[in-house]
């Protein structure tokens, strides 16, 4: 297994698994096909996923939400592999979330984690 | 008897609503070799129903649902029940709320009956990978159910219920439904509060709905539709009338066939494909070609954002806050040791791939484009809709495949599915009436005109019978 594999397992909070690298990379072959994609010109990705109601950004700060409701999370959030981390790995920000949750079940007012993390969401 | 007999029969008294509950038990426990459901609540379930018979004993008026049982994917919280959503690494959690659909639901009169199984964590297309088990295809057990919403298009399909609930992130209402025989409909991305439904790809999770009959799955949408507090994705928008527009026939509607599906198509579902388009024109509708280039890009490209989000929203299955906890020396290889031993292994992969394509090159490589091909395509699709109502395709490229098989059709199952996931427009199945294995037909309509979309399904349904 190679370091890079093992690596991304731990990032993924998983154990190491040789033969799971393997499938995951028959899947990620299998994606090749955007690599030589004839996109339209002119488009450009949403890194939001939907685009935010202008009411909901009034509502909320954009990047609480970009953080932690309607986006492809990782492309803000998840460290380079290489250098120091500036946020929290993946079960870091999964306590924050659960904070969250645990919050909504007591039945209090719903709040979003704000960033960085308070000591209470830590 | 559908949502609308089971309302009659309680108004009119020829059955109570605690006798229709114990009627949907008894239908339940009959189902068991289904392995469709997780849990019940038999106690529960007759306590609101008592409530419900006083209601009408009084005069009082009752709600449009009334006296409907229904099934809740159990993915979807219902308060002190349990919420694992088919997944190991949550064994033991109850929920401590009520999913914002479920309580609209109830709010209507319905009766919460029972969970329903499904793939782990709304992950999968076969019904074959919940921590409960497989589910059966009761249309033909031979076959798979298709997924994630298995248990929920089972129980539907079987009579146990005439509604229940789902999710949708790439299909998982609309193809276990095509594959089992009944109709699923999803509303535009933020018809429906999600508040209560552990998601994993949030840009396009739905909550959906599985029924016996058009009418009843709009009048569901109808009910659970709507703005909450605790879901800001959830839209502030008018809730259109959407069980009185299956009265509206399809009449002058413009529908255009996506042309790229035909030759994606097995024969069988051409055919099945081929009777719907002489049932809509049989109605009044025009039907036309359409072409939608992009069409073969949108799963992978569905596939791609859809791990990446799964991997940051699964994150927070860790075990520190609740399901199976966490032992070990070190937080990190507790986690690791946790997830890896509970967590099945099409969820494990699908992380481990939205992590990959987190990082460089892949996300250079394989990710952005993904991003920029679900853009285009929602511009394909909103252009289609300047010439056009509503777009017409299969709603899966085979019918059910045989249990054990089908990997080659599995791994393409939400091919259909993807581009209304992208671009997070409503859809529905239809089934239509082939001989053999159940086989669905889906239409696809502009950003919150639903109403168009269950116009043109009732028809299509009546036209077929």
């Amino acid at each position: 297994m190679s370091e890079r594999d093992a690596a991304l397992a731990a990032l993924a909070a998983l154990e190491p698994d040789p033969a799971r690298s393997a499938r995951v990379a028959a899947q990620l072959q299998a994606l090749e096909v955007l690599a030589s994609a004839q996109i339209p010109e002119g488009v450009s990705p949403d890194p939001a996923g939907i685009k935010l109601r202008p009411d909901v950004v009034t509502a909320f700060k954009a990047e609480t939400l970009l953080e932690g409701v309607s986006t492809v999370g990782p492309l803000v959030s998840m460290p380079p592999l290489a250098g120091a981390p500036t946020r929290p790995s993946a079960p870091q920000r999964g306590v924050m979330r659960a904070t969250r949750i645990e919050r909504v079940s007591d039945g209090k007012e719903l709040q979003l984690p704000s960033w960085p993390p308070t000591r209470e969401d830590a | 008897m559908n949502a609308s007999e089971h309302r009659q029969a309680l108004l009119s008294g020829a059955q109570s609503a605690r006798e229709l509950t114990v009627a949907a038990q008894a239908r339940l426990d009959a189902a068991a070799e289904l392995n469709a459901s997780t849990w019940t609540r038999p106690d529960a379930a007759l306590v609101q129903a008592d409530a419900l018979d006083r209601l009408v004993g009084m005069g009082k008026p009752v709600g449009p649902l009334a006296g409907v049982p229904f099934a809740v994917k159990e993915n979807l919280a219902v308060e002190q029940r349990p919420h694992t959503g088919g997944s190991r690494v949550l064994e033991g959690h109850r929920a401590q709320l009520t999913a914002r659909a479920v309580y609209l639901l109830q709010h209507a009169g319905a009766i919460a009956l029972c969970g329903a199984n499904l793939d782990e964590l709304g992950i999968g297309v076969d019904g074959q990978s919940g921590a409960a088990g497989p589910t059966l295809n009761p249309r033909c057990p031979e076959r798979v159910p298709g997924g994630s919403s298995a248990g929920s298009a089972a129980l539907v399909a079987a009579g146990v219920v005439p509604i229940a609930l789902g999710s949708d992130s790439g299909g998982s209402v609309r193809q276990p439904a095509s594959h089992c025989g009944v109709v699923g409909l999803v509303g535009t991305w933020g018809r429906v509060s999600r508040s209560g439904l552990i998601g994993h790809a949030n840009s396009m999770d739905r909550v959906g709905v599985l029924a016996g009959c058009v009418r009843d799955a709009a009048l569901a949408l109808e009910c659970i539709s709507g703005a909450d507090a605790q879901d800001p994705s959830a839209a502030q928008r008018e809730i259109p009338a959407l069980a009185a527009a299956t009265e509206r026939g399809a009449q002058g509607l413009r529908i255009g066939v996506v042309a790229e599906a035909v030759s994606l198509s097995s024969p069988a579902v051409r055919s099945a494909l081929e009777s719907a388009v002489q049932a809509l024109q049989a109605v009044g509708a025009s039907v036309s070609e359409r072409n939608l280039p992009l069409l073969s890009l949108g799963l992978p490209a569905y596939k791609a954002i859809a791990a990446v989000e799964a991997a940051s929203n699964l994150a927070r299955l860790d075990g520190l806050r609740f399901g199976a906890p966490v032992g070990g020396a070190e937080l990190s290889e507790g986690v690791a040791a946790l997830r890896t031993r509970t967590l099945g292994a099409q969820v494990q992969d699908r992380i481990l791939l939205g992590t990959t394509l987190s990082q460089e090159p892949e996300r250079s490589r394989l990710l952005e484009p993904a991003l920029r091909v679900r853009e285009a395509m929602r511009a394909e699709l909103f252009k289609a809709f300047g010439h056009v109502d509503l777009l017409l395709l299969p709603t899966a490229p085979t019918e059910p495949w045989l249990l054990g098989e089908g990997a080659e059709a599995a791994e393409e199952a939400d091919l259909f599915c993807a581009p209304a996931s992208l671009a997070g427009l409503p859809a529905i199945s239809v089934p239509t009436a082939q001989a053999g294995a159940p086989i669905g037909v889906q239409l696809i309509a502009p950003l919150w005109d639903e109403a168009t979309l269950i116009a043109a399904a009732a028809a299509l349904e009546q036209a077929l019978v």
